[in-house]
């Protein structure tokens, strides 16, 4: 059906200047500024490891390893003789890398789902609301042990599974968004105007849940960084010698009397990761939709 | 029938649903193990008549429908099968080994909902002063932690350097310590948050004022505002539980302490996939059960509360 007129979601400069003070808020609050600081320099000792260590991360050499915290090793040598130092900025592409790109994946498939479950109702909805259930009585972190124990271990396992955990989440909150959405006075308009169920859900919906979807998505990023992380400690994530925060906490867990430095650095790491996507979630909620506290 | 057992009819008939799929989820699971399933679950030095009879005691060489229904026909007589490497039955593994997982998850939520509720009820009485920033700054920490770092840190503080505690094992009191802390640090730092924000508005209500009015003890009216806050303080303690669960299984790994969690992990690590199923089957059936009692616990806790009309 063609569309005749649409009708526009209101976007007035009061509009605008609601955003920006909701961004002021933001900027105000303490916590979400440490976690934002925290979060740029992790992302900057990644993305630049190369030139910020002369160490390879996967370069062996037994003669210098169990090395203990000193100038040319701030962090120590593992097992192997690896810099850890090194083996932790490098590390955080993969796992900063998984994190995000697991609660991507989850958004991608829970939000149409939590849409179309809200806006249409009746059947559909019942059925999507029953997988959601049988999704949520496993946990995040089991269901990602089951799937790895049945896909294999590999970065991409891991990220997918580290997702599904999540998936429901995305539903519950956009199913909530769609329902409380398809009473507002603009959506019965853009109805009457003959606009198409797709459109409105995507035109409308969708813009006007894309704020809570945000705020969710940086929270969960903390949760699915944890789960790829266990999964990695347990030895069944990404695979050494790769270097993954928890896969490293993981093989050093065998030295715990002998070199307990080795077990420090990563689990801070992965512990500031975490710190940082809450405290930003958190600062994010609290500026943009207070209503979404628990 | 009154409101109250058709409520519970029909909340028991969405639970049964719901583990129906987590078997579904699970028989699918092992269908789509890559190469032949049986091959992988019977073991690399397996004969092959022992792969054989692995695919013919977990239905392999049926259609995924049949071999469904048996399953859910096995769980209905209360039979999860038999372990595929102990050889033994499933119901009788996992029965050893559950006690202790449900013992530390007791602990657990209890050192949780103790240092939660009193670390929330200090923040919010302290509103704005430095024991309130501190409790926040703690909230946050405490959601951020990855258990299975704090299980080693502990480790190396109390069972390394101080050597009060032992490493791990479930050898009396002493050893239940350093789980339940790390097991509850986290259920810790979400009660606390909830407490807070519940207390800070129930402290504003009217009946709180005219109590503060009459020149009671501060405590007094905290005690008022406290009983009133507990409902949701409550189904958040409820809800954690799950989470807990799925803590367990690295605590657990971490203090080698022989609950279920550690079980679950051991028969990934052995392919052993009809105790794996088991496992997961028992962890859902126990997370929906607890989100049924909470629900309960709720309405018992306010009257005002119906869940059905």
């Amino acid at each position: 059906m063609p569309a005749v007129a649409t009708v526009e979601t209101p976007a007035t400069p009061e509009a605008t200047r609601t955003s920006l003070r909701k961004l002021r808020t933001f900027a105000r609050n303490k916590g979400a500024l440490i976690g934002v600081f925290i979060l740029l320099f992790l992302a900057a000792a990644a993305i630049f490891a190369p030139l910020l260590t002369s160490y390879d991360p996967t370069s062996q050499d037994l003669s210098s390893a169990f090395l203990p915290p000193s100038w040319q090793h701030p962090f120590g040598t593992d097992d192997l003789g690896q810099d850890i130092l090194a083996r932790i900025m490098y590390g955080g592409r993969y796992t900063l890398a998984i994190g995000a790109v697991a609660v991507l994946i989850a958004a991608i498939v829970g939000v149409p789902l939590g849409l179309v479950s809200g806006y249409a109702g009746g059947a559909t909805d019942m059925v999507i609301q029953r997988i959601t259930d049988i999704l949520l009585s496993f946990n995040p972190f089991l269901l990602a042990l089951v799937l790895v124990a049945v896909f294999g271990v590999g970065i991409g396992t891991v990220t997918i599974a580290a997702g599904v955990g999540v998936i429901p989440q995305f539903i519950r909150l956009t199913r909530g968004q769609a329902l409380s959405l398809r009473e507002e006075v603009y959506v019965e308009a853009a109805v009457a105007f003959g606009e198409g169920s797709l459109a409105i859900l995507i035109r409308h919906v969708l813009r006007n849940a894309l704020t809570p979807i945000i705020v969710y998505a940086t929270l969960n990023i903390g949760v699915t960084i944890l789960v790829a992380a266990g999964l990695g400690f347990l030895g069944l994530g990404v695979q050494p010698p790769t270097p993954e925060w928890g896969t490293m906490l993981g093989t050093a867990r065998s030295f715990i009397f002998k070199a307990s430095y080795q077990l420090t650095f990563p689990g801070l790491t992965i512990f500031l990761a975490v710190l940082s996507f809450n405290l930003v979630g958190d600062g994010l909620r609290d500026a943009f939709d207070p209503s979404l506290r628990e | 029938m009154s409101g109250f057992s058709s409520y519970l009819v029909r909340r028991l008939a969405a639970a049964v649903i719901t583990l129906l799929g987590v078997i579904l989820v699970m028989v699918l699971l092992v269908r789509a193990l890559p190469g032949d399933a049986a091959r992988v679950i019977a073991g690399l030095q397996a004969t092959p008549e022992q792969v054989e009879q692995v695919r013919l005691s977990l239905g392999l060489d049926r259609p995924v429908p049949v071999q469904y229904w048996r399953y859910v026909v096995n769980v209905a007589h209360g039979s999860l099968g038999t372990s595929a490497r102990f050889e033994t039955s499933v119901l009788s593994e996992i029965g050893h080994r559950l006690p202790y997982t449900i013992v530390l998850a007791v602990c657990g939520t209890l050192f949780g909902a103790v240092f939660g509720i009193a670390l929330g009820v200090l923040a919010a009485t302290h509103k704005g002063r430095w024991f309130d920033a501190l409790g926040s700054m703690l909230g946050v920490a405490g959601i951020s932690m990855p258990v299975y770092w704090l299980g080693i840190l502990l480790i190396v503080l109390f069972s390394v350097q101080l050597r009060w505690l032992p490493i791990g094992g479930a050898d009396g009191l002493a050893s239940l310590v350093m789980p339940t802390i790390t097991l509850g640090v986290f259920s810790m730092a979400v009660v606390s948050r909830m407490t807070r924000s519940t207390m800070l508005d129930t402290l504003d209500q009217d009946y709180v004022r005219t109590v503060r009015a009459k020149g009671v003890a501060e405590w007094v009216a905290v005690r008022h505002a406290l009983r009133n806050a507990f409902i949701p303080i409550l189904t958040v303690i409820g809800l954690q539980f799950g989470t807990l669960l799925g803590g367990a299984v690295l605590t657990e790994t971490v203090f080698s302490w022989p609950g279920i969690g550690q079980l679950l992990v051991q028969s990934i690590n052995n392919r052993d996939f009809p105790l794996v199923q088991g496992i997961v089957f028992v962890f859902a059936a126990m997370f929906i059960v607890l989100n049924i009692v909470t629900d309960l616990l709720y309405s018992v806790v306010d009257p005002r509360v119906r869940l059905y009309r």
